[in-house]
């Protein structure tokens, strides 16, 4: 080799034509002083007039490329209620030392007085740094001299080293926003994936490429190598590149105020947002760096990552226990359900969602304390020394947001669990909470799809229940003269059995069966429970009760024969929804209830049975009801078929609720014969 | 320099404790008479404050504890809190099995920080060093033993041998050590005297206990102040930030916070002027007082910001002037600034905020308040003004502030004084007009009236003040019926002392009566029905206390369909004992039914051989609540 050619320097003359932003900061117009209420919602207590961003990818000669985060922000103040805006919070990620830099803060308050614009500017008092957490820290601001009619502005910047943090941009608030704009610049060598979300629809979208050239400083070395070539010699010389910078621009105008709303996975699902992940980095005369590129390169990642799939093969202090748990085990199952159990039993989860570990196995079996990915990779491996087919799933919470497929985006995932294969069936195995059955995942995991992680099968996988939600309630009650007695059965399955099994570990057998008397208002006289520990079984409660020690058999009887059970509330009250109901996963609730009539009783009048349905199998209510030879038996069922409703199927879920709580509180009547 | 070899002589004192870790924490030692009942058992704790100067202090603190059951697991979370005087001096913490095996070891730097400010402050020094020491199998022990060393002396903190319900103790010995002049005070809450050893001498005093048992805390029972056994300590002369003082008794307490808000009522000229302007003419202090509060709440908003002395210290009220915000202190300084302008003599006024807080021992001058109030004599009265909400009502404490013992802090001296209980009732009062139709959908019309503290119902105070969804949500949040929709509605906020919210609505209701057949049922009251909040029991022990008084006037007018007459009236009700009254009566005449109904319950605390009794109240109450009418369809 003759020469070698250095990329010393990159010297990228940007020509800084920046997107105009619609405001100037602290220009504020007449008309926006004397706005005394927003137009698109009279009932906002704020409202942002502006925000706009821009990220731009530039270079600097000693830290090399950086973003540089440039926003301004106009919100007016119309009452009291809104004072909260008038603070503000900037995070800022640090790490070694090399932290994200925020300058060229300012902020102005203004406001009108005697028809006269004052302002006043942001002073030193009213701004505070907090250090957070390890890795970040937070700027917090407090504006001077804030009033209902104030014009707030805000703008800063923010350079930052880490480009994988390139800033994502929410156009939506709790406040209205009337106009949200958000403008990046990046050059060809970095490719960021982007996704939207949300229920706003933009207004601009836009990308225009943008020829524009930097000058590159290239020192050469040529000699000193070999033994014919003599002393090296060293030259400088200079070359144009041309390259394309890709500018985007994004704005959503009138934007309602984001309210959460009962039922919903994570408010992050529903806000209208844009969010940004590198893919790859270009950069002239180097090879290309895949940051992100697709799932595929995301399996290889996971199974490469030390935290990853790196602990799972390298770990071999398991060898030993999973041979004793093995030993004598025939079926695969029996396999699976001895590891599970160890794993479970021996290591607590922290409460940490994560997708990689933190410390080795032996540190975390140790210490019997784990996080998501620390456990259900320990599951993973445990499984696999048993030979059996065994896989990383990852997967996002709820509280995470959804997962979007098209997006081949790591971050997108934040927990762990583990995938079984068995006779060509999947089980979907999180041993991370106690209260549940190897073959059912903690309702947290229960959204949608999670990306199944392998050598040479790797792919999406269901996370949908296996095992149904539902409750039985089962009861033969009797009107005696002084009280209504009877026997009563509930058995409960899925996420219900759960719930009940953690309610009664929480408060022992005593404290649970004095709440449930006290909730009910009845008196238990003997009680017995089946399957408490046996998790694979839906659990049994079986009580002989006084249901209510006020009955008089007088001439006419009137009794709701659903006693209690059933639906009670109606959680859907608002007569509007803007956003998906997202139950997590079906359930079903059964009553089967017999009312034996009282001697010298006949009966007067009964319900009308009833059947209504959702539209397209969503769901369905029953109510049956007949005198049969001298017994009175109710069956009624409300099922909910569909983990997740739309908006459009609101209505008819709110009526459909609504009817079944009506029908469940309607009456028996019984007669005194006459003779 | 004295001071600096003072500190190493007394540090001297502070004794090294260590050998704790060879002690056995085999959960088979513990004896059984304490383990009953109890989730979690201290087997060892020790506490020593030792004050080194009125300047000075370092406590010494080592805790070990067994947790026996999943129901005690939150004690495994451990946390120090420290601020910018206040430095941790060591840290560290073990975990053991049941038998007494150690499982792992955490040094100071194992511990997690981070800022404890809390949700509403914006900036405050604050912070926790915090760890979770569970482990998977219970029982386990963990131990935890730390140092501080403060830069000042203000509070001690309390000791507590136990400090939760269902834990026993089988072993604490707290120490306080002083010099001769700083010999600091102690108050000791519910512990017996045949409960502990005592030991003093000159420069030290320790209460050792062995085998206390656990306690259990009932549902509307006693407060936790009047169950956790507590040693309560104060200095008496003390210095905080070099601002020094003495807290033998409030009035020297009081001259402390004197001193501290000394010269810092300083206002603009402008702002004087503005005073002299908005008082013009108005003669008595109530008026200056109404004029001079609004313009505080059209001027200034609440932000929290608690900086080393900042945290007892308000900000000058020329800071108020210029940036327009402040926490309790500075907003109330800046208040008691308005007022002297206008010639109104007030003051600045410490007190323990919250609904339904524990009152302060008024007997143990120390600090004890979260919070600051103005109030303002006016003549044989006092007005009180809560400086920090800009939506307040003038002259209204509530519950935030209300009924409760507050110190006044003046030149004269300070002392204790009660605020103000509200004379008026805390009353709901609706009046529903009702139709309903042949196929059981109706409408309502509803005027409902809420007073005193029932305006605070579920935020109402602030609803009112918020937007027109937000309160259509509180409305659709306060009906039980499954199904309806407003019409429309309004709020009329009287912002007065003794504050009113009238609220109409109307709407429509589907399945306001349920048919079946020829009968048509109907529950009449609509709106208001009593919970089973008092569920009987027959084990109870302590007395039940009913923290608010509740005043409920129901009358609701039905228009009756004309095809149907009723086949069941349930009997007029009418009761009354001590714990409040219960009345309901139905009448007809013409095509409506007027249901009336009143229900009292009146604040108090009840002995336990009452406890039968309320239970028996509630449940007719919520029985008779829950009635319903039937109806026969004429034929």
């Amino acid at each position: 080799m003759n020469s070698i050619a250095i990329l010393c320097t990159l010297l990228l003359s940007f020509n800084l034509l920046a997107q105009k932003a619609p405001i100037k900061f602290g220009k504020i117009s007449d008309e926006e002083l004397k706005m005394t209420e927003y137009e698109g919602d009279k009932s906002a207590a704020a409202v942002v007039l502006v925000d706009y961003g821009e990220s731009v990818i530039a270079y600097n000669q000693t830290e090399g490329f950086q973003i540089e985060f440039e926003r301004i922000r106009r919100i007016k103040i119309l009452n009291k209620d809104g004072y909260d805006w008038a603070n503000f919070e900037i995070p800022l990620y640090e790490k070694n030392n090399n932290d994200e830099k925020l300058n060229g803060l300012k902020a102005i308050t203004v406001n009108l007085e005697g028809g006269k614009a004052v302002e006043t500017k942001l002073g030193k008092d009213g701004i505070f740094e907090e250090e957070t957490s390890e890795n970040w820290k937070k700027v917090k601001i407090t504006l001077p001299n804030v009033r209902e009619g104030s014009v707030i502005d805000i703008t800063y910047k923010v350079t930052s080293p880490y480009l994988f943090n390139f800033q994502d941009w929410a156009f939506q608030t709790t406040i209205p926003v009337k106009w949200s704009e958000y403008v990046a610049r990046i050059p060809e060598y970095f490719e960021y994936q982007k996704y939207s979300q949300g229920y706003i629809p933009f207004k601009v979208n836009e990308q225009n490429p943008i020829r524009k050239s930097f000058t590159l400083g290239i020192k050469e070395r040529s000699g000193g190598e070999g033994l014919s070539d003599g002393p090296s010699k060293t030259t400088f010389r200079t070359e144009a590149i041309e390259f394309i910078e890709s500018n985007f621009r994004w704005v959503c105008e009138n934007v309602p105020a984001f309210i959460e709303e009962p039922y919903m996975t994570s408010s992050y699902d529903y806000i209208a947002k844009i969010n940004f992940e590198l893919a790859q980095i270009r950069e002239p005369n180097q090879p290309v760096e895949l940051v992100m590129g697709t799932w595929e390169n995301i399996n290889k990642e996971l199974l490469e990552a030390t935290e990853f799939g790196g602990v799972v093969k390298r770990s071999n202090f398991l060898n030993k226990t999973v041979e004793e748990l093995i030993n004598g085990k025939s079926t695969n199952n029996e396999k699976m359900n001895a590891i599970y159990n160890y794993v479970k039993s021996n290591v607590q989860w922290d409460g940490n969602y994560r997708k990689y570990t933190d410390g080795n196995f032996k540190r975390v079996l140790d210490a019997k304390r784990g996080n998501s990915a620390e456990i259900n990779l320990m599951l993973v491996s445990a499984l696999q020394k048993a030979g059996l087919r065994a896989d990383p799933v990852v997967i996002s919470t709820r509280s995470h947001g959804f997962i979007r497929q098209s997006f081949p985006l790591s971050s997108q995932f934040n927990y762990v669990i583990c995938a079984v294969e068995n006779d060509g069936k999947l089980f979907l195995l999180d041993a991370t909470d106690r209260s549940l059955s190897a073959t059912m995942l903690p309702e947290r995991c229960l959204n949608g799809v999670g990306f199944l992680i392998s050598e040479d099968n790797s792919r999406w996988v269901d996370l949908n229940p296996s095992v149904k939600t539902k409750t039985i309630t089962e009861a033969t009650i009797e009107l005696k003269k002084d009280a209504i007695v009877g026997q009563l059965q509930m058995t409960k399955g899925g996420y219900h059995g759960q719930h009940m099994r953690k309610d009664f570990l929480q408060m022992g057998k005593e404290s649970y069966i004095k709440s449930i008397a006290e909730q009910n208002e009845w008196t238990v006289h003997s009680s017995q429970f089946e399957n408490l520990t046996n998790l694979d079984e839906p659990i049994k409660e079986i009580y002989e009760l006084t249901f209510s020690n006020e009955s008089n058999l007088t001439d006419i009887i009137y009794l709701n024969p659903m006693i209690g059970s059933g639906i009670k509330d109606n959680p859907f009250k608002a007569e509007k929804r803007e956003y998906p109901v997202d139950f997590g996963s079906p359930f079903e609730l059964t009553t089967v209830i017999k009312v034996k009539i009282p001697e010298g009783y006949d009966v007067e009048e009964l319900p009308a049975s009833m059947a209504v349905s959702l539209p397209e199998k969503g769901g369905r209510f029953f109510y049956n009801i007949a005198n049969i030879n001298g017994e009175i038996a109710l069956t009624s069922m409300f099922i909910i078929n569909k983990g997740i409703y739309t908006q459009l199927e609101y209505q008819s879920l709110r009526e459909f609720y609504a009817k079944a709580i009506s029908k469940q509180e309607e009456q028996i009547v019984l007669k005194k014969s006459v003779h | 320099m004295r001071a600096y070899t003072a500190l190493i002589l007394f540090s001297l004192v502070v004794p090294a404790i260590t050998s704790y870790c060879q002690s056995n924490y085999s959960v088979g030692l513990i004896p059984d008479g304490l383990k009953e009942g109890a989730n979690v058992i201290v087997r060892n704790k020790e506490e020593h404050f030792n004050i080194k100067s009125k300047s000075s202090a370092s406590f010494y603190s080592f805790e070990a504890i067994t947790i026996l059951n999943s129901k005690g697991r939150e004690h495994a979370v451990k946390a120090v809190h420290y601020d910018l005087l206040t430095k941790v001096v060591r840290l560290q913490a073990s975990v053991y099995d049941g038998n007494g095996k150690l499982i792992k070891k955490l040094k100071l730097s194992d511990f997690e920080d981070r800022s404890a400010a809390s949700g509403y402050t914006l900036y405050e020094d604050n912070r926790i060093k915090i760890a979770d020491l569970s482990t998977t199998h219970y029982p386990f022990t963990i131990e935890l033993e730390y140092e501080l060393d403060y830069k000042f002396l203000f509070y001690i903190p309390t000791f507590y041998p136990i400090w939760d319900e269902h834990m026993s103790a089988e072993r604490a010995k707290y120490t306080l050590s002083f010099s001769d002049d700083n010999k600091p005070r102690h108050l000791i809450r519910n512990i017996g005297e045949e409960e502990f050893t005592f030991i003093e001498d000159k420069e030290s005093q320790t209460w050792v206990f062995g085998g206390l048992k656990q306690f259990t805390r009932e549902n509307n029972g006693p407060p936790w102040q009047e169950l956790i056994p507590a040693i309560i300590s104060a200095p008496t002369n003390f210095e905080y930030d070099g601002y020094t003082g003495n807290m033998s008794s409030w009035e020297k307490f009081g001259a402390w916070i004197m001193q501290l808000n000394l010269g810092r009522d300083n206002l603009s000229d402008e702002t004087k002027l503005k005073v002299k302007e908005l008082t013009k003419g108005l003669a008595t202090i109530e008026e200056k007082s109404r004029v001079l509060y609004q313009f505080l709440q059209n001027k200034t908003r609440y932000v929290s910001i608690q900086l080393g002395i900042g945290g007892f210290r308000p900000f000058d009220a020329k800071i108020v002037d210029e940036v327009g915000y402040g926490d309790c202190k500075a907003l109330s300084n800046y208040m008691v600034a308005l007022l002297k302008e206008a010639g109104v003599y007030s003051n600045y006024t410490l007190i323990r905020a919250g609904r339904n807080m524990p009152p302060i021992e008024q007997t143990f001058p120390s600090t004890q308040f979260n919070h600051v109030i103005v109030s303002v004599p006016n003549g044989a009265d006092t007005l009180w003004l809560e400086c920090t909400s800009q939506l307040n009502s003038f002259n209204y404490l509530g519950s935030f502030t209300g009924n409760r013992p507050a110190l006044v802090i003046s030149e004269k001296g300070a002392k204790i004084v009660n605020t103000p209980k509200d004379e008026g009732e805390n009353l709901v009062m609706r009046k529903l007009k009702v139709e309903i139709g042949e196929n059981g959908y109706g409408t309502i019309d509803a005027h409902v009236t809420y007073l005193g503290l029932q305006h605070e119902k579920d935020n109402l105070n602030f609803i009112i003040n918020t937007n027109k969804d937000a309160q259509k949500r509180w409305i659709e949040q306060s009906i039980t019926l499954p199904s309806f929709q407003i019409k429309n509605f309004s709020f009329e906020n009287f912002g007065q002392s003794t504050p009113k919210v009238i609220m109409d609505y109307s709407m429509s209701v589907e399945r306001l009566a349920s048919i079946s057949g020829k009968r048509f049922f109907l529950s009449p009251n609509l709106l208001a029905k009593m919970p089973i909040k008092y569920p009987f029991s027959e084990d109870r022990k302590s007395d039940v206390l009913i923290q608010e008084a509740i005043v409920e006037v129901d009358t609701i007018e039905f228009s009756i369909p004309e095809n149907i007459y009723p086949e069941f009236i349930p009997e007029d009700k009418s009761l009354s004992n001590q714990f409040g009254e219960y009345v309901v009566n139905y009448s007809f005449s013409e095509g409506k039914m007027i249901y009336y109904r009143k229900f009292v319950l009146n604040q108090g605390r009840y002995s336990v051989d009452e406890y039968e009794a309320l239970c028996s109240f509630n449940k007719e109450v919520s029985r008779s609540d829950n009635t319903k009418i039937a109806f026969l369809t004429k034929t």
